[in-house]
């Protein structure tokens, strides 16, 4: 008896989403016509629906700026902020971020008019992640230098566990990394990603060197207008 | 070697997959009822679909690929931090409310959607992706790698709970209504 009763309501739900064919539909709108019960359960199904998507019909993400809309960036903009995070992501990846040379970066870089500033950004808590951003700063910072080149290693999410004094194995390195390139290097940790580990309870204390942005995502975005190379690691 | 320069074909998709971005947001805040958490998951599903894009063979099934990468991140996200909170039991405080503002819209979309919290994450994810995403059963079925009979199955008492629940939220506003009358 239940799993018949199983079987009705699933093909009635089948029936509101669309999903029977015509022969099905045929056969569904006749039981409806005969059972009142029927189409109570089918008024309530259409409404559920409706309720559901209403419940979330303001949403539309980005709560804190982050949307690339919101923000007045051109689609062309967007899209080669997506297209250059894919580019590397895909790379990267792909087993082939050894491929990636300085070069390449600036490559790029200039395509878009700008030269010398590169954007590292790390959303996972990996340490081979950790490292490779680490070292992908170091070369690009002493390799070029002298022509002035500017890193910002930008962390959200579980990234920011790079700069946390408590979770990241790198504080030293941070620190004298930062002593040693000054102002041509900074660590930058999402604002968001602390308040919302906070709202857990859990302390956030970031190393010395780290400086925190509102948003990370808006603040790639700020930088990307700006002729910032991005680079997802 | 690198390819900098994408076909018409590539950009069209890669404009589709951030055209998704919005609706992707509003499952996975569904999914995960945490505003920051979700753009985090979108944020990763939008990179990790860019990056993988010519693993998608078939483009007119670019949506329930979109959403089994949105699962399988949220997937990683609930391994990873299992013990912390258990999301079903987030709820409302519906003490906070007057009852008078129980009756507003707005607050009809707060039950709305902290019934659909408390819903088992199985059917939540199927009656988010069918009735926010408009997905069909056999693409949510692709999504979440389950099969079409188990999609039938959970999106009906997935409605079936969603009612349940509301008709309980409905009944504990109207009592705080008639305790407030009598307190007059």
């Amino acid at each position: 008896m239940n799993d018949r009763n199983d079987s009705d309501s699933q093909r009635l739900n089948a029936f509101v989403d669309r999903e029977l064919d015509d022969a099905e539909q045929e056969v569904m709108l006749s039981a409806i016509e005969r059972d009142p019960r029927k189409r109570i359960e089918l008024s309530d199904l259409y409404h559920l629906k409706e309720m559901v998507r209403t419940a979330y019909s303001d949403d539309k993400g980005y709560t804190t700026g982050r949307s690339l809309d919101r923000l007045g960036i051109s689609g062309s903009i967007a899209a080669s902020i997506l297209l250059l995070a894919a580019v590397f992501a895909g790379g990267y990846q792909a087993g082939n971020w050894s491929g990636y040379s300085a070069a390449d970066v600036f490559h790029l870089s200039q395509s878009q008019a700008e030269s010398g500033r590169v954007m590292l950004y790390v959303s996972t808590n990996d340490d081979a992640k950790f490292r490779q951003t680490l070292d992908q700063a170091e070369v690009y910072l002493d390799n070029y230098r002298d022509q002035g080149i500017n890193v910002l290693v930008v962390t959200s999410a579980e990234g920011i566990n790079l700069l946390r004094k408590s979770m990241t194995p790198y504080q030293q390195r941070i620190d004298a990394m930062k002593a040693s390139y000054g102002e041509s290097l900074d660590f930058v940790a999402c604002n968001n990603t602390i308040l919302n580990l906070r709202n857990r309870g859990i302390d956030v204390d970031l190393v010395n060197s780290a400086e925190v942005a509102p948003s990370a995502v808006q603040y790639v975005v700020d930088r990307l207008k700006e002729g910032w190379t991005y680079i997802a690691i | 070697m690198t390819k900098l320069f994408l076909s018409k074909k590539q950009r069209q998709l890669r404009k589709r997959i951030c055209e998704q971005r919005t609706s992707m947001y509003r499952v996975a805040l569904s999914w995960c009822n945490e505003p920051a958490l979700a753009d985090d998951l979108v944020q990763e599903t939008t990179l990790t679909a860019l990056a993988k894009l010519e693993q998608l063979k078939d483009e007119t099934r670019l949506e329930a690929w979109l959403y089994r990468i949105l699962n399988n991140c949220w997937l990683g996200y609930l391994r990873k931090h299992r013990p912390t909170t258990d999301i079903d039991s987030v709820m409302l405080d519906s003490g906070e409310q007057s009852p008078e503002q129980n009756m507003d819209q707005q607050q009809v979309r707060l039950r709305v959607r902290n019934a659909i919290s408390q819903l088992p994450m199985g059917q939540r994810q199927v009656l988010t992706l069918v009735d926010l995403q408009e997905l069909s059963y056999k693409e949510v079925s692709e999504a979440l790698d389950i099969p079409i009979g188990t999609v039938m199955s959970r999106i009906s008492r997935a409605r079936q709970g969603l009612k349940e629940l509301l008709l309980t939220s409905k009944e504990e506003v109207r009592m705080q209504k008639r305790h407030i009358r009598r307190v007059k």
